[in-house]
């Protein structure tokens, strides 16, 4: 029950992040909701709903934000959904240094991924500076909502209850 | 401090202490649970960008499209202000930095412009100078002025230039105007002293140029007066030029123009008695003396003993 939960807020952060980017007017990249939830589900140990999340978000994310080719944020976000336990696998500790970490780790994955993909089936004209400077402002965007919002949840009660 | 109830290393809990949670992660013990789905979903998402670009999901961007017009709309309601006050504030704060940029363009060109016409009139000056050079003597030589002095027991003028520029001792100095101004005394390497003819000490001999009566041109407080005999007629703006007979300087140099008799006072303090046989009368500077303070530059003349052509004066 709660993994369904898990997923119908991730199809609905999908749903809203493309409307978000279609809908985005302050300049420059648009913030990354879904990204961010994925990664905090898959910080909370929930790796295999955060890839449904990330896989079925990305489609929808996709198909309302009007980006082609559609499933491109899907692989994106769950190569982003498994970075936590890749963390774990390679012993990097559980704590909030950790999440920013993840979180740096994550954008600049998933732009790299992106603009990889689109230099392939559209080349020309992704490369540069402004490239550059999208994937810091992103990367500053996620950083700012990470400090606001996960970071100052409390402590999940099944991790304070093995503690 | 962790619960060890895992066969985690050491170094895992001395050198990362836990912040969050200090429970050691089931996922190290069991490292790959999700990596079948995480292929999986990977491969599925690489499909659908396959398939996509292959035959398209149009119908699942129009269908996403219907549904998501209302959020987008009121995502857009949310945005639109925030959007708005960013460019005022981006527009203003561009604007800000553009008047400070423009601010500092007017006053660059200000003062280019300034120096734009410091520069045009010193070349309208010195065309002049070089049209009158070449119009009285080719050799004459160009000389900036560095000070005028006007003190009551001595009035001079003091040149840039001097001995290593050509200049020499006795060679007349006039006005871009052809106004005489007297006569180089002085000279060092790098600047020489001109003798001007209001000194009290200078005494020249003129000629009046239409009924050609000899006199004597002397100074008086500044001012000039000429001194003829008491025979002559003398009509009013009768051009005074300095004279065919005088040592210092070529005939025909201009001097200025007959103003009227001179009262009492104002004879020649040089002269203790004329026996009233003399008549003296003022004469006005084709430049005026008051405005030689701000002469910039003048002529001088080749040195005197050579035939040159009588200068055409004009007023200034």
């Amino acid at each position: 029950m709660r993994s369904f939960t898990y997923l119908a807020i991730g199809l609905a952060l999908g749903f809203f992040q493309g409307s978000m980017e279609v809908a985005w007017s302050l300049g420059g990249p648009t913030p990354d909701l879904l990204l961010l939830y994925v990664l905090w589900l898959g910080s909370r140990r929930q790796t295999g709903c955060a890839m449904l999340v990330g896989f079925l978000g990305g489609i929808l994310q996709d198909a309302v934000g009007l980006f082609r080719p559609v499933g491109v944020h899907s692989l994106c976000k769950v190569i982003a959904a498994y970075l936590p336990e890749g963390a774990h696998f390679i012993l990097v500790a559980e704590n909030r240094l950790t999440g920013l970490l993840l979180i740096a780790a994550a954008t600049l994955i998933q732009q790299a991924v992106l603009l990889t993909i689109i230099q392939t089936f559209e080349p020309g004209g992704v490369w540069g500076a402004k490239v550059v400077l999208e994937a810091l402002a992103m990367l500053t965007w996620h950083l700012i909502l990470w400090f606001l919002v996960v970071g100052r949840l409390p402590v999940a009660r099944e991790l304070e209850a093995g503690a | 401090m962790a619960r060890r109830d895992d066969n985690l290393p050491e170094v895992i809990y001395r050198k990362h202490p836990p912040l969050l949670s200090s429970e050691p992660s089931p996922w190290v013990r069991q490292p790959a649970r999700h990596l079948p789905l995480f292929l999986l979903l990977a491969l599925l998402s690489c499909a659908l960008i396959a398939i996509d670009l292959r035959t398209g999901f149009s119908w699942l961007q129009v269908a996403a499209g219907k549904v998501s017009g209302p959020i987008i709309h009121m995502v857009d309601l949310v945005l639109a202000p925030v959007a708005r006050s960013v460019t005022v504030i981006r527009e203003t704060l561009t604007a800000r930095s553009e008047n400070a940029d423009l601010r500092n363009r007017v006053v660059e060109l200000e003062a280019r412009l300034h120096s734009s016409q410091t520069a045009l009139e010193e070349n309208i000056r010195l065309r002049q100078l070089l049209d009158l050079k070449a119009e009285v003597a080719p050799e004459a030589e160009a000389a900036e002025v560095l000070r005028y002095r006007n003190e009551a027991a001595s009035r001079v003028m003091i040149l840039r230039g001097g001995g290593s520029q050509g200049l020499s001792v006795g060679q007349p100095v006039i006005t871009r105007s052809g106004q005489l101004l007297g006569r180089i005394t002085g000279i060092t390497d790098l600047v020489s002293t001109v003798r001007l003819i209001t000194d009290p000490g200078s005494s020249i001999g003129v000629t009046l140029e239409k009924t050609q009566s000899q006199g004597i041109l002397y100074s008086r407080d500044g001012n000039l007066f000429v001194r003829v005999d008491r025979a002559e007629e003398v009509p009013e703006e009768e051009r005074v030029v300095t004279s065919h007979a005088g040592e210092l300087f070529p005939k025909g140099l201009l001097i200025g123009f007959i103003e009227g008799e001179a009262g009492p006072i104002e004879r020649d303090p040089f002269v203790a008695a004329d026996l009233g046989l003399m008549k003296s009368y003022r004469v006005k500077t084709a430049y005026p003396i008051e405005d030689w303070e701000r002469i910039r530059e003048v002529l001088c003349l080749p040195a005197w003993g050579r035939e040159l052509p009588a200068v055409a004066g004009t007023r200034p």
